[in-house]
């Protein structure tokens, strides 16, 4: 089963990584400061979840768990400040690439907020749920 | 949960293979999405050549003046004027100064379209050598050439005709490129190349005509 998780955090990881990399190079939407962000928080998970799951090497989830947490924070922030503009006090996206424009959408119909909220959330959960069943 | 088929270490070497196959099957080719709007922007060639060549270019770039003095009369030569391919200029201004040279272009090519590429020749080549006002190279230009109506020219200036026309050219490059828009920059057919090497353009073209012969 922890194999499993650590497997499902991978692939969750290389879809965020890829999709990612697809938008900003061939769709040509400008990744804000924001995005960047999180984009340093979710790029290595590639290859060090890829090789954790190789190697059968579940302690790995305390070690990436400071990097998935502060890139679910960014993110959350970010869908925060999309859908409830004036809850927050900073705008840090304005000046930089497309946060809040349509731009920013993955066919039209999911944000790349949410989406990158949902990558890391899911990555959370199955980080806890490897911590917990850590005997 | 162990799969009943491969063993773990395979599972994970497939999905690599996978996502590995999956990015260069989208990364290949970084083709250009779109196309840019042509009416109204200055062209040369024939219009059933097979290789259509829009370059994006700002009078006063630096590299501009080398792309249009050194590298595109050889164009011209080689591949406009021998039926090979259509070109389309688009001007963008977007460095300091270059706004009334390239509203007089644009002037040239609304009022006088016939004499827009030998105005634009002699522009260039004055930018390249003149050590008058940046901002005025138009203007030097124009009183060179016998047959230019200076006035006219002034009247686009001085009425900022232009300025919306050159703000959308500008929009259209970034619309297409994205942040790798820049000047001289030349798409042709699909694929983008800067305009900074003879040679790379040549490749280019030929690799194009190539590719429709072939249709």
């Amino acid at each position: 089963m922890k194999w499993l998780y650590l497997y499902i955090s991978w692939i969750v990881a290389l879809i965020a990584t890829f999709g990612s990399i697809y938008l900003s190079e061939v769709e040509n939407v400008t990744p804000c400061p924001l995005c960047w962000y999180q984009r340093v928080c979710m790029f290595p998970l590639i290859f060090i979840l890829g090789i954790a799951v190789y190697k059968h090497f579940y302690r790995i989830t305390i070690y990436i768990l400071p990097q998935v947490i502060i890139g679910w924070l960014i993110a959350l922030y970010q869908s925060v400040e999309t859908y409830f503009p004036h809850i927050l006090p900073l705008h840090l996206c304005r000046a930089g690439g497309l946060c809040y424009e349509e731009g920013a959408n993955f066919l039209n119909i999911f944000p790349l907020s949410l989406l990158s909220l949902l990558a890391f959330t899911l990555l959370l959960v199955f980080s806890f749920l490897n911590l917990k069943n850590d005997p | 949960m162990r799969p009943h088929y491969f063993s773990h270490k395979q599972i994970v070497l497939i999905t690599a293979l996978i996502f590995l196959i999956l990015s260069f099957v989208f990364f290949r080719e970084s083709e250009f999405q779109g196309h840019p709007n042509l009416s109204g922007q200055p062209t040369l060639g024939s219009s059933n050549a097979p290789v259509e060549v829009i370059a994006f270019e700002d009078p006063l770039c630096s590299l501009c003046i080398h792309y249009s003095t050194d590298i595109f009369p050889m164009l011209r030569k080689n591949y406009i004027d021998t039926g090979k391919v259509r070109y389309s200029l688009i001007l963008v201004s977007f460095i300091e100064g270059s706004l009334p040279n390239a509203q007089a272009l644009m002037c040239m090519q609304y009022q006088n379209p016939s004499l827009f590429f030998s105005y634009m020749d002699n522009f260039f080549k004055v930018a390249e050598n003149s050590n008058g006002p940046r901002s005025q190279i138009w203007k030097e230009t124009a009183l060179e050439m016998p047959g230019i109506d200076v006035s006219v020219l002034s009247h686009c200036v001085n009425n900022d005709t232009y300025v919306s026309n050159l703000q959308k050219n500008l929009e259209m490059g970034q619309k297409i490129m994205g942040d790798e828009f820049g000047t001289p920059i030349l798409i042709i057919n699909k694929t983008v190349v800067p305009g900074t090497s003879y040679e790379t353009i040549v490749k280019t073209i030929d690799k194009a005509l190539e590719t429709t012969q072939k249709k």
